[in-house]
């Protein structure tokens, strides 16, 4: 009894100091965009300062950057959706369907993660040009969509292999299509394992930064493009980066809030029987 | 009838002979009738030059009716857009702002329009703008030129030049104690050995203070910082005359290897993370009050010196020339550029635009009081400001025909080559003082440049 | 256990299936498999953007040849980016296991808890290397002038002017990245667990210890397959914050392959270069990703997969 008491504190020590040490640095970056540029670069931690506002309105109204908090949304909002459209339907096919070469096909569409970012946005960069589609949202959003795909496909696939068959035929029993059983019954049923997907596709898409600079124009660039435009030879702006910083990272936070629970549950169905 | 035949006809060349001389005034609403409705695209570096020229632009707009839209990126970004939209020849800018380096690449690839074909335009050339008087020559002909051939006008004009801390500097004790330890005046460095004597002295790390700060991050930053050194020394990287012309690979002289021996040696009197600073963090310290001198931009004196809110040591700062060596006086030729694109849509416009900006008075005070990072000088700006002397001394020093000048290779090939030259600094950093073998540029290297030299 | 006969036959009829899947395989196909082709047919090739003589020409395996036998800083920089992911990837591994056994273990509500611990991984790398930088600086950094004042670093000692320091800092900072993420995969994981083998093993007597090795670990195996796999690939893609942080040095003490690569395209514009590096890199991490993905998943037969 003791020892388990004891043995909870520690466990409840070790907990809070990884808390801590997570969220410290995000802390201070909130700090950071409440101080002067002197308080920011005092040599002794400023904990205890008067606080300003100059920066927020600094950057996002003054730099016009509000635009950019837009365009960042619906890059990450419309890939992942597209994502989820066109990734689930292909996971279905590899949890529910077996043809020759499935697993090559699957091992396939694993790799398209490997390539190095940098050799692709090259050739990706010339194709948008000659098919007219640089410079738009459009372009982002495909590039994201094709890239986070794998995720969808992997994780999804093991979501779809946890429902059991027989739901499916079921469901085609009570005079359901085939597709009609996958878009009324197994879906929702895969609906946390989709919560999870996304919430990943989300902050990939959302904190993406090469593809976003290369394809997007000036009007259409997201926050992570804007970020460095702060870093400048008359000095890094720090609290305007950080306040872009906290800023950017509110929207996933609260996605996050929001699907917790299917978070984890979601990973849970699909990772173990991947 | 014969009467008032007459009396018109007198009438009407009257009216003639009014009007013609009127036709051939030049003006820029005339100019730009051709054009109204267009939407110029442009794209630079987001620093407060091209903020300025954000703010200007309407009134442009006004007179013409033609719009311009400014992109604005962080420096890398600013180039790497570029570079790809030339070469995928989408013709997304109708101008480009540019850093010097670039301009070999661009012209030897055939990305630019030179613009002597608008100068000789008399529809699109303004009588009035006369560059050759209104610009530092020695400066417009470095960085706007390659080969003979006009590109450009400059955007901006950087130079470096070297930062004292002047309260300290007259501090009777100060005075006094660097008298007795180094047996002359305490003043502005006429030369290396004083150099690295102040910075000596001034390092007191006890007291978190130190005498000097490299740029020493694996960054463009080390290398600008460095070539003021290598020239200094009397050392070059190509053995030219411009920054356009291809020569023998000298980088490896004795000369060039001291200098990079010298650079190195200050490294103890900068702060133990002087080899991650780039020009932001040196300028941070100094701001901080923690660096008695430095060798820094012309841009970003106005940060440190007059700006109270961002700056400790407002007021209390000197500037000289950066030190002489064997090189003599030295000072940097740099700059952002305005250049036309071949694949440029609207070519004639943008030029007019780049003359109306080039023309006039326009630059605003704020701008000038940055260090006047200007092509122009600036006047009417408070003569007594201490940057602006330094700054015009440095500069013309740089932009003085008769003066060896620092300047950046820009003949083609990849900066990385040029970077290589940084990297081997910064690798020469943690080799033990005194290590010729890590001053030598690699062969690897050389190769390089003698391959962009088509050789 | 499933009846045998639904397993081999078809739930959709052909045409459905590939309507579904259709999709997915066009837009990998024309947006990652043929700029991929393009990538690798310019490694054949001398494109650069920005040397005037070379337009592409074809030149066989020269760039290959030059990368294996002349590349010093390419092989400098793979052994380097090898140690990186084993380094920070097999941390992430071991703290992120251990975290979330203990989550497991001892908290009831997650919810606020893991919400707070995934805040690194929320961030942009953009974002981490920044700020990173705002706090691991020498003059000004909060982290770093703890660590002084608590005596892990010399007052004279700078992290990232230290060759000796830099590596483990990025490595430390990615740890502190990526953590959270394997932390929230594997409790999944450990959440789904089925209780029987565990009884069965508290049944056979086995300690903590022998449960852990012999039931756990196994039963979880799959789970740790996919942890190390998707981070050991973005492990070795790694780049903006390396980037922002060190640019790679100082000298070349940071350079890991996805720099490199970035300097040949992007500063050097050397482009058939550059794809011969990319293709390199490419071509590890597919043998050892496939490598890998043999070992854990297929010897494991195919009907866990098929399921």
């Amino acid at each position: 009894m003791t020892a388990s008491a004891a043995w909870r504190r520690v466990a409840w020590a070790i907990l809070a100091a990884a808390v801590v040490i997570a969220v410290t640095p995000y802390l201070w970056l909130l700090l950071t965009s409440f101080k002067t540029r002197v308080d920011i670069l005092s040599p002794q931690p400023a904990w205890r300062f008067a606080p300003t506002w100059a920066n927020y309105p600094a950057v996002f109204i003054g730099k016009e950057y509000l635009p950019l908090l837009w365009n960042s949304l619906s890059i990450a909002g419309c890939s992942t959706l597209l994502s989820l459209a066109i990734g689930a339907p292909a996971a279905y096919v590899f949890a529910r369907e077996r043809f020759p070469g499935r697993e090559d096909l699957f091992f396939f569409f694993l790799t398209t993660r490997m390539a190095p970012p940098i050799s692709i946005a090259v050739p990706l960069f010339l194709f948008f040009t000659a098919t007219g589609m640089i410079d738009t949202l459009y372009a982002v959003i495909i590039a994201h969509t094709s890239f986070n795909l794998s995720l969808v496909v992997w994780m999804m696939r093991g979501f779809f292999a946890d429902i059991p068959r027989e739901i499916d035929e079921a469901a085609q029993m009570d005079g359901r299509s085939r597709l009609g059983a996958f878009v009324g019954v197994v879906l929702p049923l895969a609906a946390p394992g989709l919560a999870a997907t996304a919430v990943l596709c989300f902050i990939l898409s959302w904190n993406e930064f090469l593809y976003a600079f290369l394809l997007a124009a000036f009007e259409g660039r997201p926050l992570t493009v804007g970020i460095p435009g702060l870093v400048t030879p008359h000095g890094t702006l720090w609290g305007q980066v950080a306040a872009v910083a906290v800023v950017a990272t509110l929207p996933i936070v609260v996605f996050a809030m929001l699907v917790q629970r299917h978070l984890v549950r979601g990973l849970t169905f699909g990772a173990v029987k991947a | 009838m014969g009467r008032i035949d007459g009396w018109l006809r007198g009438l009407a060349i009257g009216v003639l002979l009014w009007q013609v001389p009127q036709s051939h005034a030049w003006t820029l609403e005339e100019a730009a009738k051709p054009y109204k409705g267009v939407t110029l695209r442009t794209i630079g570096e987001s620093l407060p030059p091209l903020e300025a020229m954000k703010a200007m632009a309407p009134e442009f707009t006004k007179r013409t009716g033609i719009k311009v839209e400014i992109e604005m990126y962080e420096h890398s970004e600013a180039v790497n857009k570029v570079m790809l939209d030339l070469n995928s020849k989408r013709a997304r800018y109708d101008f480009i702002l540019q850093p010097h380096r670039e301009l070999g690449k661009f012209v030897a690839n055939k990305h630019l329009q030179a613009i002597d074909r608008f100068l000789d335009d008399p529809k699109l050339r303004d009588p009035s703008f006369d560059p050759a008087k209104v610009l530092y020559p020695g400066l417009w002909k470095e960085i706007s030129w390659y080969q003979g051939k006009v590109y450009g006008f400059p955007f901006t004009a950087l130079t470096m030049y070297a930062w004292y801390r002047a309260d300290l500097l007259n501090d009777p004790k100060e005075r006094a104690g660097f008298k007795a330890k180094y047996g002359y005046e305490l003043q502005p460095a006429r030369d290396w050995k004083q150099y690295r004597d102040l910075a000596e002295w001034f390092t007191r790390p006890d007291q978190g203070f130190y005498g000097t700060a490299l740029q020493g991050k694996r960054h463009e930053a080390l290398w600008y910082e460095w070539i003021n050194f290598l020239y200094s020394f009397g050392g070059d990287v190509l053995d030219v005359k411009a920054g356009s012309e291809c020569g023998p690979v000298i980088v490896n002289s004795p000369e060039a290897i001291e200098s990079l021996e010298y650079y190195k040696s200050l490294v103890k009197f900068s702060p133990p993370d002087t080899l991650n600073y780039f020009w932001d963090d040196v300028m941070a310290l100094m701001q901080q009050g923690k660096v008695f001198e430095l060798i820094m931009w012309n841009d970003a004196t106005y940060a440190v010196a007059e700006d109270k809110e961002a700056s400790t040591v407002a007021g209390k700062m000197a500037f000289d020339l950066v030190p002489q060596g064997n090189g003599g006086k030295v000072g940097q030729v740099e700059g952002w550029s305005y250049l036309v694109p071949a694949s440029a849509k609207n070519q004639a416009a943008a030029y007019l635009f780049i003359q109306w900006m080039m023309a006039g008075q326009r630059t605003p005070r704020c701008l000038c009081r940055q260090g006047s990072p200007e092509a122009r000088l600036c006047q009417g700006v408070d003569a007594d400001q201490r940057s602006g002397q330094a700054e015009g001394h440095a500069a013309a020093v740089g932009r003085d025909d008769r003066h060896p000048r620092a300047r950046d290779l820009h003949v083609p090939g990849g900066s990385e080559d040029r970077q290589g030259r940084a990297r081997h600094v910064g690798e020469g950093h943690l080799q033990a003082p005194g290590q010729v073998r890590a001053a030598q540029v690699s062969g690897q290297v050389t190769d390089a440049w003698e391959r962009h030299c088509g050789r | 256990m499933r009846p045998v006969s639904a397993r081999g036959r078809l739930l959709f009829d052909r045409g459905t299936a590939w309507f579904l899947l259709a999709p997915a395989a066009v837009l990998v196909v024309i947006f990652l498999v043929g700029p991929f082709y393009y990538m690798t047919w310019t490694a054949f090739t001398d494109l650069s953007f920005a040397n005037p003589d070379q337009h592409g020409s074809f030149i066989g395996f020269d760039n290959f040849r030059r990368l294996m036998r002349d590349d010093d800083i390419f092989w400098s920089s793979f052994g380097r980016t090898l140690r990186f992911v084993v380094a920070s990837v097999g941390l992430e591994f071991v703290l992120g296991f251990a975290l979330a056994l203990l989550i497991h273990r001892s908290v009831r509500s997650t919810r606020i808890l893991l919400t707070l611990l995934l805040i690194p991984m929320m961030l942009a790398p953009v974002a981490v290397g920044l700020l990173w930088k705002l706090l691991l600086q020498g003059d000004f950094g909060m982290v770093a002038y703890y660590l002084r004042s608590v005596g892990l670093l010399g007052r004279d000692a700078a992290i990232f002017s230290n060759p000796d320091l830099v590596m483990p800092a990025i490595v430390a900072i990615d740890v502190w990245q990526w953590t959270p993420f394997v932390t929230l995969v594997v409790l999944a994981g450990l959440m789904s667990l089925p209780r029987e083998p565990f009884e069965a093993a508290t049944m056979d007597g086995a300690g903590p210890w022998r449960q852990f090795f012999d039931v756990l670990l196994p039963l979880m195996r799959p789970i740790i397959a996919l942890v190390l796999l998707l981070r050991g690939i973005d492990a070795f893609k790694e780049f903006d914050k390396v980037f922002i942080l060190t640019g790679g040095g100082p000298g070349t003490v940071s350079e890991l392959l996805s720099i490199y690569a970035y300097r040949v395209n992007f500063k050097n514009w050397d482009i058939g270069y550059g794809a011969a590096v990319a293709f390199m890199v490419y071509l590890v991490v597919v043998v050892l990703c496939s490598v890998f993905y043999k070992a854990v998943y297929w010897k494991r037969s195919g009907d866990r997969v098929a399921a």
